[in-house]
C-alpha cells in the first residue's frame, strides 16, 4: 500500500473497516498500519470496543466446542435408538466379516 | 475407564461397549459440525467401522476416544470438502446478500453493538445460552457455517481452510467476518438484549 493510503487508513478508519480488522486479527497478523489505524479508532469508538469484546466472547464460546464433551449444558441430542441399533448391527456385521 | 485391552492384532473388540462408551459423544461432535442428524449418523457409523478395521493398528498411546475422534474429524473435513465442491459445481455456492445489513453506507454501525459483559466464561455454563447459540449457529448459511466450523471448531490453519474450501484468503476473511457478525446479531436479538437474561 502507498504511504498516502496508509495515512488515509490511519486517519479515517470506519467502523465497518475496524470491525473487519478486529475479526481479521483473530486469524492473521495485522500490518503495522492496520494496527495503528485500529488502535486509533478503538480509542475513540465505544461501539467497536464492544465489538472487540464480542469477538472474545464468540471465541470463548467456540473454544468450548472444540473438544467433545459430556457437559451438562450440551443441548444437542444423543444418537437415536434406531441409529444406535443400526450402528451396532453394522459393527457386528463388519466384525464377523473381518474374522 | 474400563475399555477392553487389546491383547494382540486380532483381539476382538467389544462392539457394544464401544457404542455405549463413545457413540453419543461422537454423534454430538459430528452433529455440531455438520448440522444434520442423518449425515452425523452416517459419519459416526463410518468412523466406527473404519476404526474396527484398523483396530490392530491402534497402539493405545492415545486414548481410544481421542483416536476415534481423530478418524471422525477426517471424515467431517472430507464431507465438507466434498459437499463444497458439489455445491460449486451446481452453481449455488453463493452466500450473497444484497446490501449490508450491519453497516450504513458511510461505514457506521446500523445498530450499536450491545455490551456482552466482561466475563465470557460465565454464560457458558447456562443451558439456555447454548440453546440460543445452537439456534443461531443453525441459521448460518451453509458456506459460512462450513468456514466457521473448519476455522473455529476444528481450529484449522487459515491456509488449510482455504485449500479445503478452494477459496482465497481474502474470501476467507470476508466469510469469517460475516459469520461473526451474523452470530453476534442473532445472539443479541435472542440473548443479550433480552431483559430476562443478565
Amino acid at each position: 500500500m502507498s504511504i498516502l493510503s496508509n495515512i488515509r487508513m490511519i486517519l479515517s478508519l470506519s467502523c465497518n473497516e475496524s470491525s473487519r480488522l478486529l475479526s481479521d486479527g483473530l486469524d492473521r497478523q495485522l500490518s503495522l498500519t492496520e494496527r495503528i489505524a485500529l488502535r486509533g479508532h478503538l480509542f475513540a469508538c465505544r461501539r467497536c470496543r464492544r465489538f472487540r469484546n464480542i469477538l472474545q466472547h464468540l471465541r470463548a464460546t467456540t473454544q468450548h466446542l472444540t473438544t467433545p464433551t459430556v457437559a451438562d449444558e450440551n443441548v444437542l441430542p444423543p444418537l437415536s435408538p434406531e441409529a444406535r441399533a443400526r450402528l451396532t448391527e453394522a459393527l457386528t456385521r463388519a466384525q464377523s466379516e473381518g474374522s | 475407564m474400563g475399555t477392553p485391552e487389546t491383547k494382540g492384532p486380532r483381539a476382538k473388540v467389544d462392539v457394544s461397549h464401544w457404542v455405549d462408551e463413545h457413540a453419543d459423544i461422537l454423534f454430538r461432535y459430528a452433529l455440531q459440525r455438520v448440522r444434520r442428524r442423518d449425515i452425523a449418523e452416517e459419519l459416526v457409523q463410518e468412523t466406527f467401522v473404519a476404526a474396527l478395521r484398523a483396530h490392530h493398528k491402534f497402539d493405545a498411546r492415545s486414548s481410544e476416544r481421542t483416536w476415534l475422534v481423530g478418524i471422525l474429524r477426517h471424515k467431517i473435513v472430507d464431507h465438507i470438502r466434498r459437499t463444497t465442491q458439489e455445491r460449486s459445481r451446481r452453481g449455488n455456492d453463493t452466500d450473497e446478500t444484497t446490501g449490508d445489513p450491519f453497516f450504513e453506507a458511510n461505514g457506521h454501525w446500523k445498530t450499536s453493538p450491545a455490551d456482552w459483559g466482561s466475563d465470557p466464561v460465565a454464560i457458558l455454563s447456562q443451558r439456555d445460552f447454548w440453546k440460543v447459540f445452537e439456534k443461531c449457529f443453525a441459521a448460518l448459511p451453509q458456506g459460512l457455517a462450513d468456514t466457521f466450523v473448519l476455522r473455529e471448531l476444528e481450529e484449522m490453519e487459515p491456509s488449510d481452510v482455504c485449500t479445503t474450501l478452494e477459496i482465497s484468503d481474502s474470501n476467507l476473511w470476508v466469510r469469517l467476518h460475516r459469520a461473526r457478525l451474523l452470530l453476534k446479531d442473532c445472539l443479541e436479538k435472542n440473548w443479550f438484549n433480552k431483559a430476562s437474561n443478565g
